[in-house]
């Protein structure tokens, strides 16, 4: 019963679908490792903050990019202005000196001034400002042109060519730098609704930026949070399941469900398994107490009893230790006198007494037993003229070697002789049999004598025979009233003596047997009626024995 | 609970999922707006998708603030696009005011392909045409001629049936008062003192050749005053003169949109509206207002629009053939304030 709910204890925790029936255990990222998830969310976070930058830092780039070109134009028509004016300045010091110093001077700044107005867009398009920039190079190249003219004259020296090309030079001077400073205040002006555009742009890529950043970080918290939670809640699950099982409650206590097969879920299919055996091994702790209790209990019942016997024993202690000494003493005057039998009877006397007071022993072999009968049976044979025929027949001396309680056989033999031979003088005859059948051994009582009434039989077997406590050793000598039998006192001698006897009644023995057997063995008495004789039959399961001789 | 913590679980998800989208949505709009943002800019500066022109001409004049060059550089302009030409008045552009001489120089130094002028007879503009036309640039001439000079054209008003339709008006308010016949009304024409055209002439003649049609000469008594058209202050001090100094005339023929305002406006000023009758030229917007309220009794109006467009066409014609018309004229009109 024990076995069948026993959990097998070599099955791999990582086998969910027994303690994982609740919930079903998710696959794919849920079950990740924990490092895995954070790792997971941390890398999740910097990609977002890193896409976010690169977002913002390709945004403000192109505008500030653009932000430096708008005005690029503006600076190149400063530059050609100043150019045109240097040109001009050059152009008049060299009319006014004609000197070859300003003639160089005006030849570099003429190249400088080609250089930016070769710079400038000839192309007619509605672009009003492309359509003033192909002027200005019309312009700059006909005044490049008239300037030339006007030195190529100042230098042929012809006064009415160069005085007209001067003033010409000096008129398209005036219009080219009309149109410059025109052109050069609309693209200003442009210029600027353009630079306010994208100013308005770097406003709106504040905003943009704010939001970016607050999504960015809303998104992580969610994040943070989701993967928190997946690992916070399994816990206090878990927690609030181990606090049950802490309390007691085995039955509240259910599977705690496994959401993913991460450490949490390893962990908790464990503690699943733990719950799940408990009942199994507190069941088996309560039959093993039971057990423990019941052996307990049955060791206290044979002490009790054994204490019981002893006691009855003790309580003629002081008689028999004197009898005892005066016995040895009497055993060894008679060897000094030569009386050998008179020696013999003493000491067998002797021995009888010192193996009932030396019984300290629960156990003995059968051998020490039959070998008590024996003693016992000498000293009455002795008392009594040598009426008893005791015969033995032991089929195998290795069952000699089987362990009983002690002072089992004498009360047996102790009764067949008062209640069954002791009218009988010398036809009276008991035998004792041990044998084997099958697994048990087999000691066998049997006397010739009176014989008993199945009643009887029944009566002392169910332990209800005599007054008072069916336990009380003395219930049969009692209750038969022999010891107050003229003719048993007759035969085998003093009262004293036939009351108590061995002291042990046969109650005692059969209980000592069914405690010391834990009542595997069998206790009969056999008898076809009165004057058909009796038999007592132990039966003693002796497998190991039998066993071990085998071997 | 494995209901509720399941719930949580899918509204986490699903505002990842929103957030997510939204920052998508974000960056992808910032991307698109800064790329617009940008462009915009481009398109301030004109750096892209201009149209390209296969020759460009200019129009100089002296008056183009007024509705009457206005619509002519409209018609113009409109023309000039139909054949891929762009078309502007260069000074537009310029900080500084120019003059017509100014103007022509200018144009011609530009490299231009082609000049729409309003004439007049000064010299040192009839060189400039001929220093235009020998620079391989055609010059047409709108409304004021250049003669003699090189241009290629002359798209203008016929002063004489202008003149006619001035005199038939005349006649029709000279009828208008015959509570008064004993006494000769008035006529005052106010002439361009910078037109030294002879159209101006012209047209006087055409004014008297109608009135004499219709038996009206002995009735009238034509009179002229020279305005200067320089200057729109010193057209109106000029025109102020008439009424302050002299008891003013009963009918103001005016030539041209600026001194027509001028002399509506003075007429009201003098409190004389519907004793002094102002016979206007063209039909502004003010002078359109002034004849609704009956301060003018009529106007002379020209197809100054295809005026415009004449001009383009003649020099159009002109660089694709090497001939023009010598002459265009323009279809005019009568708006009378009845």
């Amino acid at each position: 019963m024990i076995k069948s709910e026993e959990k097998p204890h070599n099955k791999n925790i990582l086998d969910t679908d027994e303690h994982s029936a609740v919930v079903p255990v998710k696959k794919g990222i849920a079950a990740w490792p924990i490092r895995v998830k954070l790792l997971a969310v941390m890398m999740a976070s910097i990609t977002l903050l890193l896409a976010a930058n690169i977002v913002m830092y390709i945004n403000v780039n192109r505008i500030a990019r653009h932000l430096d070109e708008i005005y690029s134009g503006n600076v190149q028509l400063n530059e050609l202005e100043k150019a045109l004016d240097e040109l001009q300045g050059a152009f008049t010091v060299y009319m006014n000196t004609r000197s070859t110093d300003t003639l160089q001077n005006y030849y570099e700044k003429e190249q400088l001034f080609s250089q930016y107005s070769d710079a400038l867009s000839g192309d007619l398009t509605d672009n009003t400002l492309l359509v003033m920039e192909r002027n200005i190079k019309n312009l700059s190249e006909s005044y490049l042109q008239l300037t030339g003219r006007t030195i190529d004259a100042r230098r042929g020296r012809n006064v009415e060519k160069y005085s007209a090309y001067y003033e010409e030079a000096g008129r398209v001077y005036e219009y080219l730098s009309a149109n410059i400073s025109g052109l050069n205040k609309q693209r200003f002006t442009i210029n600027t609704e353009s630079y306010e555009t994208l100013s308005k742009s770097l406003s709106y890529m504040e905003k943009s930026g704010a939001v970016v950043f607050m999504l960015v970080a809303l998104l992580d918290t969610l994040m943070v949070l989701m993967m928190t939670r997946s690992m916070t809640d399994p816990l206090l699950e878990l927690s609030l399941m181990a606090n049950k099982v802490s309390e007691g409650k085995l039955d509240e206590a259910g599977t705690v469900p496994v959401r993913a097969m991460d450490e949490i879920g390893i962990v908790t299919v464990a503690f699943n398994q733990m719950v799940s055996s408990i009942p199994g091994y507190l069941e088996r702790l309560r039959q093993s107490m039971e057990k423990e209790q019941a052996l307990m209990e049955r060791e206290l019942l044979m002490e009790a009893h054994l204490k019981d016997a002893r006691l009855k024993y003790l309580q003629s202690q002081v008689d028999p230790h004197f009898l005892f000494n005066t016995l040895n003493a009497g055993s060894q005057l008679a060897f000094l006198e030569g009386a050998k039998r008179t020696q013999d009877y003493v000491q067998k006397v002797a021995d009888f007494f010192r193996y009932t007071i030396s019984l300290k022993k629960e156990d003995v072999s059968l051998e020490e037993e039959i070998r008590m009968v024996d003693t016992y049976i000498y000293i009455l044979n002795v008392r009594f003229s040598g009426d008893i025929h005791f015969e033995k027949n032991i089929e195998d001396l290795k069952l000699l070697r089987l362990m009983v309680p002690s002072m089992i056989l004498q009360p047996i033999v102790e009764n067949s002789i008062k209640y069954g031979i002791r009218d009988m003088g010398d036809r009276g005859k008991i035998e004792l049999s041990v044998f084997e059948v099958d697994d048990d051994v087999c000691i066998c009582i049997a006397d010739n004598g009176e014989g008993m009434s199945a009643e009887l039989i029944d009566r002392i077997l169910s332990g209800s025979y005599g007054v008072g406590d069916a336990s009380d050793p003395n219930a049969l000598k009692q209750d038969s009233g022999t010891s107050d039998d003229p003719g048993y006192q007759q035969s085998y001698g003093d009262a004293s003596s036939s009351d108590k006897g061995s002291g042990v009644g046969l109650n005692n023995v059969m209980q000592r047997l069914a405690l010391y057997f834990d009542h595997k063995n069998r206790f009969e008495i056999i008898s076809q009626g009165p004057g058909q004789g009796c038999e007592v039959v132990i039966t003693i399961p002796a497998r190991d024995l039998l066993d071990e001789d085998d071997d | 609970m494995s209901t509720k913590g399941s719930l949580k679980r899918k509204l986490f998800w699903a505002g990842i999922f929103i957030v997510g989208l939204m920052l998508i949505s974000v960056l992808i709009g910032s991307l698109y707006f800064f790329k617009y943002m940008i462009r915009q800019s481009d398109e301030l500066l004109g750096s892209s998708n201009d149209r390209e022109y296969d020759a460009y001409y200019v129009l100089i004049t002296n008056d183009d603030e007024t509705d009457f060059w206005k619509s002519i550089l409209q018609g113009a302009k409109e023309r000039a696009l139909k054949d891929n030409i762009y078309l502007q008045i260069q000074q537009e552009e310029l900080s500084e005011r120019l003059t017509k001489q100014e103007q022509m120089e200018m144009a011609i130094h530009s490299g231009v392909d082609g000049i729409l002028l309003d004439g007049d007879e000064s010299s040192s503009l009839l060189t400039l045409v001929d220093q235009a036309t020998a620079a391989g640039i055609p010059v047409v001439t709108i409304y004021h001629d250049c003669s003699p000079s090189s241009r290629i054209s002359f798209v203008s008003i016929s002063g004489t049936n202008m003149g006619r339709d001035y005199g038939e008006q005349i006649c029709s308010l000279i009828e208008d008062r015959q509570d008064e016949p004993e006494e000769k009304v008035n006529v005052m024409v106010l002439l361009d003192a910078s037109d030294s055209t002879g159209a101006q002439t012209t047209l006087i003649t055409g004014i008297r050749e109608e009135m004499e049609e219709h038996g009206m000469v002995d009735k009238a008594e034509i009179d002229t005053a020279l305005i200067p058209s320089d200057s729109m202050f010193s057209a109106q001090e000029e025109i102020r003169k008439l009424f302050s100094e002299r008891k003013p005339s009963d009918i103001f023929v005016c030539l041209d949109e600026l001194s027509t305002v001028c002399v509506s406006q003075l007429v009201v000023d003098y409190n004389l509206v519907g004793t002094t009758q102002i016979l206007g030229f063209y039909n502004s917007e003010a002078i359109n207002s002034a004849l609704e309220k009956q301060i003018i009794s009529a106007t002379v109006t020209a197809d100054t629009y295809q005026m415009g467009s004449d001009a383009v066409e003649a020099l159009t014609e002109y660089r694709q053939t090497g001939y023009a018309s010598d002459y265009y004229p323009a279809d005019i009109s009568v708006v009378t304030s009845r």
